[in-house]
């Protein structure tokens, strides 16, 4: 995905999306390619991180799951 | 300065597990060969850290990107590399299993046809991802990629690693077929050249490819 795209699913702005990729790229945890004229973002997970994921999947976990959760306690406040 | 792009914790970690796996496999080596310990045991615990080489250099692949070239399609690359992972981490299991568990003779006997059957299955999905790039793949069509500084620095990490698991494992595997080690050291040693000249041949290829674009 390229940056454009990635900033189109979240509510902050692009410098602060730009300051998340560079943490995430100095952890080893996405890569980028310059490609044409915008960067490409790719996740980059061994295969131990993969297998986790894929197992916390397996157990229902989800990436909403914090949000639904930050969601319903902003509501109940 | 480029150590300190490239160097990050897992790549450190995985070299020096490396590193230090070879060197306990050349200890039991030495130790057998002192008749310190038995011959067996030896054999055994030389499978099985094999299969913990294989395991820690295959869950890296993915994040190393071996594969990564100005003239692949970096989705259909990443795809290659995962599933290189997943087939050398499955095969490091299947050794540790057989080394573990299994008599040692038919352990001896069976993992250089497992560790040949995923090097089979890695080298074929390879070869069919630089097909695929030469004849014009889904990459031809879109932008070229750049690639980072970082990123052919993680690609020389990680073909190194592999250089070096797949000389250990060819030599071993002559040792647990045929119970000659200079055989298998001078056998390891021509296949490594071969595969060595063959990447270079494919690169070369792609490189020839992304300038003439």
């Amino acid at each position: 995905m390229s940056a454009g795209e990635l900033s189109d699913h979240f509510d902050v702005s692009k410098p602060t999306m730009s300051a998340h990729f560079a943490v995430l790229r100095e952890a080893g945890l996405i890569g980028s390619e310059k490609r044409g004229k915008s960067i490409v973002y790719q996740l980059q997970m061994s295969v131990l991180e993969d297998a986790l994921l894929r197992f916390a999947r397996a157990f229902g976990w989800k990436l909403q799951a914090s949000e639904n959760s930050e969601t319903k306690r902003l509501g109940g406040l | 300065m480029k150590s300190q792009i490239v160097c990050t914790r897992p790549v450190m970690s995985t070299v020096l597990a490396f590193i230090g796996l070879l060197g306990v496999v050349a200890l039991f080596a030495l130790a057998k060969g002192l008749g310190v310990i038995d011959p067996t045991v030896a054999r055994r615990a030389t499978g099985l850290l094999l299969g913990l080489m294989i395991i820690v250099v295959g869950n890296l692949v993915p994040k190393l990107r071996p594969m990564n070239s100005p003239a692949t399609d970096p989705a259909e690359a990443g795809a290659a590399e995962r599933s290189a992972g997943w087939t050398l981490v499955l095969m490091g299991i299947t050794y540790i299993a057989l080394f573990g568990f299994a008599p040692l003779d038919l352990a001896a006997h069976v993992s250089p046809f497992v560790g040949l059957g995923a090097i089979a299955v890695i080298a074929l999905n390879w070869t069919w991802l630089a097909r695929g790039t030469l004849l014009g793949g889904a990459g031809s069509t879109e932008a070229m990629t750049e690639l980072s500084e970082q990123a052919v620095e993680k690609r020389k990490v990680m073909i190194s690693l592999l250089f070096g698991l797949l000389y250990v494992l060819v030599a071993a595997w002559i040792v647990f077929l045929v119970q000659d080690k200079s055989r298998g050291r001078e056998l390891a040693s021509w296949m490594i050249l071969a595969i060595g000249t063959l990447y270079a041949i494919v690169y070369a290829v792609l490189e020839s490819r992304r300038s003439t674009r």
